[in-house]
């Protein structure tokens, strides 16, 4: 099916890419769908020492150590609550496995370059920078997160950088 | 798409190069071996056809691949290691180091191939000039023979040779139908089934009209030319051919009675000259004649060898082994780890249920597990190689330095067969070469001066693995002159070091392990620039591992490696901290306490504890690690006391839980470093456990203080 859209949009240059999208509080987020590995339930995580807040820990994998932020501490948006329905997104990210909690997954959508907007500067809780553009489903806005660039941040304090100013 | 096509071959071949550099660099190193065991000692048949069989194998491989340059050193050698076995040339002392340097050639143009490394044509031309004349000298007419093939070298072999009484010998001209292929004529069999009739000589004869645009590599343009020295009829030849080749596609002719040896030895010079890749435009056709060749010369090889048992091993070698990649080991490795928690798992859920109404799942489960821990630790024996592979190449060096420095040095290997982690051998080989350089360089004494001292003027270097526990230990034991307590102390102070004269012995040696520290007098090229024992520290503690010398003056040195088995599994102490689960790595645990009410002591408002004469300090682990712990009081907790490089502190934790193995995983391949942790593991209910970095909590214990005041 994707092959098909493919196909069908390589007239021009609007090829539609698809993204899962997300609910963070009252906002609705989509990220690259390439990006994401699977999509589970929120497992007991083991608390990192002095780490920040919303890195609440770390889980097993099937072997694998992966590390689980929640972004509604991050952003403070939405109740950090944890149940049955919590969700986390487990990306691929900058060569790493990294989960996300949000509060909510909703659907797969594909949007073509011509529907999405550049994004104006505003009051989101996330940072313009990691903002690739709005996308517009159903009547509803979608803010398109470039999670490569977020994760990588020095913010998320996720990736060691070589000179790390804070702490 | 033939660009496509043409990437394709270029990996494919690449990937075959690799398993020619792998095979050839194997060769190389069993070549090495048995020359340096023999120790100037005549080989027997055995190993000088050990020594063949490598260097042929590298030549044809190299030959095979394209690696025409490494061909020409490998010929030569092989030519003079053809003469050496067959006893035309008596054998010298001298021989040993010039294959020696031949070895170190072939490796040097390996280098060049794999790595792109320099390579020396001087000394590849040296090398084989040295060789050549080595030939030469002792054989005349061996020089001659040298330039031709490797078939007529056959031909001319002595035990081919032996009885030519009544043999007659054929010329055969075989001219197969296109088809000859299709039909699924395997025509190293047909050759082979002639040579067991007698000596054969296969020539490829290609046909020249073929267009190679239109060449079809299925297709058989191919006549060949044979030459049959047989007591056998025409007859009986006929016979061989009889499913293969119509008559008209067979001509036999009797050329002549073979009663002297000139007459084939004319014919096979003459057939030399009519070259036999006269077809290389058309590769397919000269390449299947070449490896015909290649096969039936290896057939007569294997008829010089006393069959059987060469045979046999070959076989044997070649089915003990199979090569994978490191990464599908770990993947493994990961997977059966992954297995075992499962298992954990199933084995708990299981346990709740009623032993009676489930005893035969229960069964089941028992022989799970066992199967499990089984599968668990042949997994896990995968990656464990012999340290031979370290040992073996100790030989050669010291029997080189030995004969630089001017003296007698007999070196022992004993545990060769002990095995340790891949990782671990490749870091473990370094330090090693230095400990043994430094031996040979400092420690044993010139013979004059062992004699002196009433010792046997060769001096014995030993190398000893052993496995204690879940522990590699590895002895590096001179019989030298031992360390010079008052020279090291008086060095030490030079350079500013703290030492004393009331120090202990241990304390002493532990100088040496200074950065830039040596007590050699001058700085030669093996050794004594002062970079070597703080290298062996450094490298050896990144692995887990310890270092411990002993020595006395006049009898000697041992320096003792101590190494984990494995860099993949750590015995670890599992700890309880509020909520979480930590592994204290078993190897810096001293012991565990409950500490007496008495005592517990302040120092500067700090926590200490008084064990046996010591006032160590408390470190509160929750406190480091920002997090809840059940009990902050030291009286109420256990103390975990830990040592650290001779530095010890009390480790406060909530409760003992148990001692086990864990597989160690990195956090950072999906996180960033934690400081006080040395990795992760996932225990039995398949939660994350981190295993503690004892060094960097006693550093993280500092930091607090400091920042406390």
């Amino acid at each position: 099916m994707q092959t098909g859209q493919e196909i069908a949009g390589r007239g021009g240059t609007n090829i539609p890419s698809e993204f899962l999208t997300f609910t963070l509080g009252s906002e609705e987020y989509g990220i690259d769908i390439l990006k994401v590995q699977e999509i589970r339930g929120y497992d007991p995580v083991t608390h990192i020492a002095n780490s920040p807040e919303f890195v609440k820990g770390v889980i097993n994998l099937r072997g694998v150590i992966v590390p689980i932020v929640d972004m509604r501490i991050k952003f403070r948006v939405g109740e950090p609550t944890y149940h049955e329905f919590t969700v986390v997104i487990i990306m691929n990210v900058l060569d790493r496995v990294i989960g996300m909690v949000v509060d909510g997954v909703s659907d797969v959508v594909a949007l073509s370059p011509d529907q999405i907007k550049p994004a104006p500067e505003m009051g989101s809780a996330l940072d313009t920078d990691y903002i690739t553009g709005l996308g517009t489903v159903n009547d509803q806005m979608l803010i398109l997160v470039d999670i490569e660039k977020l994760m990588g941040s020095e913010e998320m304090q996720i990736v060691d950088r070589v000179n790390q100013e804070e702490k | 798409m033939t660009n496509h096509l043409a990437d394709n071959q270029k990996i494919d071949m690449e990937r075959f190069n690799q398993v020619f550099f792998e095979e050839c660099a194997e060769h190389l190193a069993e070549m090495e071996k048995i020359l340096v065991s023999l120790a100037d000692e005549e080989p027997d048949d055995e190993q000088l056809n050990a020594i063949f069989r490598a260097a042929h194998s590298i030549k044809g491989g190299a030959g095979i691949f394209g690696f025409q340059d490494m061909t020409v050193v490998t010929h030569v050698l092989e030519s003079l290691l053809d003469k050496l076995r067959n006893h035309e040339i008596a054998f010298a002392a001298s021989m040993i180091d010039l294959f020696l340097s031949a070895g170190d050639v072939i490796s040097m143009q390996l280098a060049g191939h794999r790595d792109s490394a320099e390579v020396h044509q001087e000394s590849v031309d040296l090398i084989r000039a040295e060789l050549q004349k080595v030939i030469e000298s002792a054989s005349p007419v061996a020089a001659v023979e040298l330039e031709r093939s490797l078939l007529i070298e056959d031909l001319t072999d002595k035990n081919l040779l032996a009885d030519t009484g009544s043999l007659n010998c054929y010329e055969l001209m075989f001219r197969p139908d296109i088809d000859l292929f299709r039909r699924g004529v395997r025509l190293e069999n047909l050759f082979a089934e002639l040579e067991d009739l007698g000596s054969l000589k296969v020539e490829a004869v290609v046909a020249d009209s073929e267009d190679f645009s239109s060449f079809d590599p299925e297709l058989c343009v191919t006549s060949w030319k044979l030459l049959l020295k047989t007591d056998a009829s025409e007859a009986d030849i006929r016979d061989i051919f009889e499913f293969v080749a119509e008559e008209e596609q067979l001509d036999v002719t009797l050329i002549a009675d073979v009663s002297d040896k000139s007459v084939v030895a004319a014919d096979a010079a003459e057939m030399s000259l009519n070259p036999l890749n006269g077809g290389a435009s058309i590769p397919a056709p000269a390449l299947s004649a070449e490896s015909v060749g290649i096969k039936v010369g290896r057939r007569a090889y294997d008829k010089n060898e006393l069959a059987p048992s060469a045979y046999g091993r070959r076989g044997v070698e070649a089915e003990s082994s199979i090569r994978v990649g490191v990464t599908k080991v770990d993947q493994l490795i990961n997977q059966v780890g992954e297995l075992v928690i499962t298992q954990l798992m199933v084995s708990q859920a299981a346990g709740l249920l009623d032993p009676v109404l489930h005893e035969g799942l229960h069964r089941s489960l028992q022989q799970l597990e066992r199967t499990t821990r089984e599968l668990q630790q042949s997994v896990m024996s995968i990656r464990l190689v012999p340290i031979s592979i370290v040992f073996s190449r100790f030989p050669r060096m010291v029997r080189e330095l030995a004969a630089k420095l001017g003296k007698t040095v007999e070196l022992k290997t004993v545990g060769d067969s002990t095995e340790l982690d891949k990782g671990l051998i490749e870091k473990i080989t370094d330090p090693l070469t230095h400990l043994v350089r430094n031996c040979m360089d400092h420690a044993l004494e010139k013979p004059d001066a062992r004699v002196a001292a009433g010792k046997d003027a060769c001096g014995t270097i030993t190398l000893r693995a052993s496995q204690i526990g879940g522990r590699i230990v590895i002895h590096v034991i001179d019989d030298g002159a031992g360390l010079n307590r008052k020279k090291i102390i008086s060095k030490a102070l030079e350079r500013g070091i703290t030492a004393s004269e009331t120090m202990s012995d241990d304390e002493v040696w532990q100088l040496i392990f200074a950065p830039g520290f040596s007590t050699a007098d001058e700085v030669t090229d093996i050794s004594g620039r002062g970079v070597g024992m703080d290298v062996v520290m450094k490298n050896v503690q990144s692995m887990g591992g310890r270092v411990h010398i002993l020595s006395e003056p006049g009898k000697g040195t041992q320096i003792t490696i101590s190494l984990p088995l494995t860099l993949a599994i750590l015995d670890g102490l599992s700890v309880a901290i509020g909520d979480e689960k930590f592994i204290i790595p078993l190897n810096s645990i001293i012991e565990s306490l409950q500490p007496a009410p008495g005592s517990l002591k302040t120092v500067n408002g700090k926590n200490v504890v008084y064990v046996r004469g010591d006032y160590i300090p408390i470190i509160p682990l929750y406190q480091l690690f920002n997090m809840q712990a059940r009990i902050t009081d030291p009286a109420n907790g256990i103390l975990v006391l830990i040592d650290v490089e001779g530095e010890k502190a009390a480790v406060l934790v909530d409760a003992l839980l148990d001692e086990h193995q864990v597989v160690i995983k990195s956090i950072e391949t999906n996180y960033r470093k934690i400081d006080g942790t040395a990795g992760a593991t996932i225990l039995g209910d398949g939660r994350v456990a981190l295993i503690l970095d004892v060094g960097s909590l006693l550093q993280m214990r500092k930091n607090l203080l400091n920042y406390n005041k």
